[in-house]
């Protein structure tokens, strides 16, 4: 039986599912908030994907990718939380305390403008600017944890690739306007 | 692809980065959710177990006086009751059906095409068939994503004020997995769901969910939703 219980019961799978966790925690929620989900939501939703892991970490093939799998259970439990809100609330960006005020501003501008870059795509095309982008992934990999054919993952990938060069220049441009 | 482009990628990636404490609290939260999920995996053989007992004393009680006799009697008549004429005769069909039925079951059973049943958001009370299934209910990661859809839509409807059709949801949980996982989860939604609706007693849920699971993450917060 797959339960929580027999997977959490030894020593070895609390360590193995920690390892998982403390290695993948963070792109699950940079994913899950760059997919789309509200966040105020991200963090049910990271523990909804952990406890499926949980659960299910036998299934995890120690051979195949472990971002690749828990992309695949992250994409389900996305789906269901973004449909709680058809409009994402705008990302709460704080500079850090270190930074200086300039700099701050600067790169909050910049997270803005991927963060309405990914407001504008589609589901599809986001997922792989997400996963190939933002996250480093390789087309394989992305093969792997979507399904998707390896075609269409470079194809989505081109097209995405040239829509964030225009937002970039489209940005650039409208700074440079700006500071005349 | 150029600098600029890689910097506005890190920058995003700046911003999105987990705030300090928050992975600690998720693993804890994960760890008591699991638990909260293994506890009710277990309750249902407990559950099962307790619902056993008490039918073999009630049985006993019962066939020892006329009334049992007679209930047991009239199950024997040919009338169109589903389990019984559905399930193979065995030795402890009569006993069993004849038990947690009122002397006018029968009537009922007759009766009941003309007026269709609303769904219970209660899981339904063990019947002999049912208790076909023997062994503890086994979760699988499909059932529990199909069960966690239905509670957390249920959960959406609620909060946009939609709630008859988070009952919807929560009848459609109890329907399909009336001794689910998140069974619990879906009684205490449904103690919430009443406690804003219009019903004559729309705590009685929510004080019975709180009495029955005490001292549980949920129970407080049906006592937090239901202002108990």
């Amino acid at each position: 039986m797959r339960s929580t219980r027999s997977a959490a019961s030894s020593a070895s799978a609390r360590s193995r599912f920690e390892a998982l966790f403390a290695a993948h925690h963070d792109f699950v929620r940079r994913s899950a908030l760059a997919l789309g989900v509200a966040p105020r939501f991200v963090d049910d939703v990271v523990q909804d994907v952990f406890i499926v892991a949980l659960r299910r970490l036998d299934d995890l093939d120690p051979a195949a990718s472990a971002r690749g799998w828990l992309y695949g259970i992250l994409r389900n439990v996305a789906r269901r939380a973004k449909a709680k809100e058809a409009r994402r609330p705008p990302l709460h960006l704080a500079p850090t305390p270190d930074a200086p005020p300039d700099e701050a501003i600067d790169w909050r501008r910049a997270a803005g403008v991927v963060e309405a870059f990914l407001g504008s795509l589609d589901d599809d095309k986001r997922e792989i600017f997400v996963l190939c982008e933002l996250e480093g992934m390789t087309a394989p990999e992305v093969v792997a944890a979507t399904g998707i054919k390896l075609n269409t993952v470079y194809s989505r990938l081109r097209t995405v690739r040239a829509l964030f060069e225009k937002a970039v220049t489209r940005e650039d441009a409208r700074r440079r306007r700006r500071a005349r | 692809m150029t600098d600029e482009r890689t910097d506005y990628l890190a920058a995003y990636r700046r911003s999105a980065a987990t705030p300090p404490g928050v992975r600690e609290d998720n693993l804890a939260a994960i760890y008591e959710r699991a638990a909260a999920i293994d506890e009710e995996e277990a309750a249902p053989r407990t559950r099962w177990a307790a619902s056993a007992l008490v039918l073999k004393i009630s049985t006993a009680a019962l066939l020892t006086t006329g009334v049992g006799v007679a209930v047991a009697m009239s199950q024997r008549e040919p009338t169109p009751e589903p389990v019984a004429s559905a399930a193979a005769p065995s030795p402890s069909a009569p006993v069993a059906t004849a038990v947690p039925r009122p002397p006018a079951a029968p009537k009922e059973v007759t009766a009941e095409p003309a007026q269709p049943e609303p769904v219970p958001l209660q899981a339904p009370a063990p019947t002999p068939r049912a208790r076909k299934k023997p062994s503890a209910p086994q979760t699988s990661p499909d059932q529990l994503e199909q069960e966690l859809t239905l509670i957390e839509s249920a959960r959406e409807h609620l909060e946009a004020g939609r709630r008859d059709d988070a009952r919807r949801s929560l009848r459609e949980h109890a329907r399909r997995f009336p001794a689910g996982t998140l069974a619990t989860e879906r009684e205490a939604w449904a103690a919430i769901v009443q406690c804003g609706g219009e019903s004559s007693q729309p705590r009685a849920a929510a004080r019975s969910f709180v009495l029955t699971h005490e001292d549980t993450p949920l129970a407080a917060k049906v006592k937090r939703a239901c202002k108990l």
